[in-house]
C-alpha cells in the first residue's frame, strides 16, 4: 500500500493551535530545567532565560552574556549545556546544525 | 539480568583511547587529549572532551548514549588551521563503528558540526573550534 502525504503537512501541523501550544509548553519546560541545571549561585543566568516566539520558531533563549560560555565552555571553564541536558530531560531530540 | 551488565564503561576514558591512536590526531595535538584543564594550561593546540550527559532511558539498556562537547583549542593556531584540525578529530570519531578498546565498545557515533567560538575571557581571544559528539557505548 503506498501512501501520499499531501505536499506541506507537516508546516500545517506545526502552526495548528493545539501543537504549537504543545511545543511551547516543551520550551518553557526546557527554559525551566536549563536554569535548574546551571551551575551559576547568582541565579543571573536562569533569570535571562525566556520562551521567544518568532514566526514558526519557538525558542528559549539566554540574554545572559555568558550564555555561550556557561553551555558550551571556554578554554579553562567546561561546558555545563544547561540547555541540551534540559532538552534531553524534557524527551525533546536535540539536533545539532553546523554553524560557523 | 545482574546489575554488572548495566554498569557502563567511562565514555571520556574510550573516546580518548580512540584519539590516540589516531595518527593524524596525535601528529597535532600528541596525548593532549584532556578531560579536564586549569592551571597550568596544555601546550597549544590540545583537545578537551566535557561530558555533558545524554538523553534519558525509560528502560534497562545495555547501550549507553553519551554526550561529549569536543573542543579543539588552537590557540595561536589562525582559525582556519585550529578548524581543520577540528575536522581531522571530528572525522576520527564519525569513523568510529564497532571499535573495542580497553574499557568497552563504541558501537557508533553521532556527530555535529563544528562552530568557532568567542572566548572573550582571554586576550587576544583563543580560537575554540567545537562540536558535540554522541557516543553508543557497552562494557
Amino acid at each position: 500500500m503506498d501512501i501520499d502525504f499531501e505536499p506541506g503537512w507537516q508546516e500545517r501541523i506545526t502552526r495548528q493551535a493545539g501543537v504549537r501550544a504543545l511545543r511551547r509548553d516543551s520550551a518553557t519546560d526546557v527554559a525551566s530545567l536549563a536554569g535548574a541545571l546551571a551551575g551559576h549561585a547568582s541565579g543571573t543566568y536562569a533569570d535571562s532565560l525566556e520562551v521567544e516566539e518568532a514566526g514558526d520558531a519557538i525558542r528559549v533563549v539566554s540574554s545572559d552574556p555568558s550564555a555561550h560560555i556557561i553551555e558550551f565552555g571556554s578554554i579553562d571553564t567546561p561546558a555545563q549545556a544547561p540547555m541540551r541536558r534540559a532538552a534531553d530531560a524534557a524527551g525533546l531530540d536535540v539536533v545539532e546544525e553546523p554553524r560557523r | 539480568m545482574s546489575i554488572t551488565d548495566l554498569v557502563m564503561p567511562d565514555p571520556l576514558t574510550l573516546a580518548r583511547e580512540r584519539l590516540l591512536e589516531v595518527d593524524e590526531v596525535t601528529g597535532e595535538v600528541e596525548e593532549r587529549i584532556t578531560d579536564r584543564t586549569g592551571d597550568p594550561l596544555p601546550e597549544l593546540p590540545f583537545v578537551r572532551l566535557d561530558l555533558i550527559g545524554g538523553p534519558p532511558s525509560a528502560v534497562p539498556e545495555r547501550l549507553d548514549h553519551a554526550r561529549i562537547q569536543v573542543h579543539v583549542f588552537g590557540g595561536q593556531h589562525t582559525e582556519p588551521a585550529t578548524l581543520a584540525l577540528a575536522q581531522i578529530v571530528r572525522a576520527a570519531l564519525v569513523a568510529t563503528r564497532s571499535w573495542v578498546g580497553t574499557t568497552g565498545v563504541i558501537t557508533g557515533t553521532d556527530v555535529s558540526g563544528p562552530i568557532v567560538l568567542p572566548d572573550p575571557t582571554h586576550s587576544p581571544p583563543l580560537v575554540d573550534v567545537t562540536f558535540t559528539v554522541s557516543l553508543y557505548t557497552h562494557p
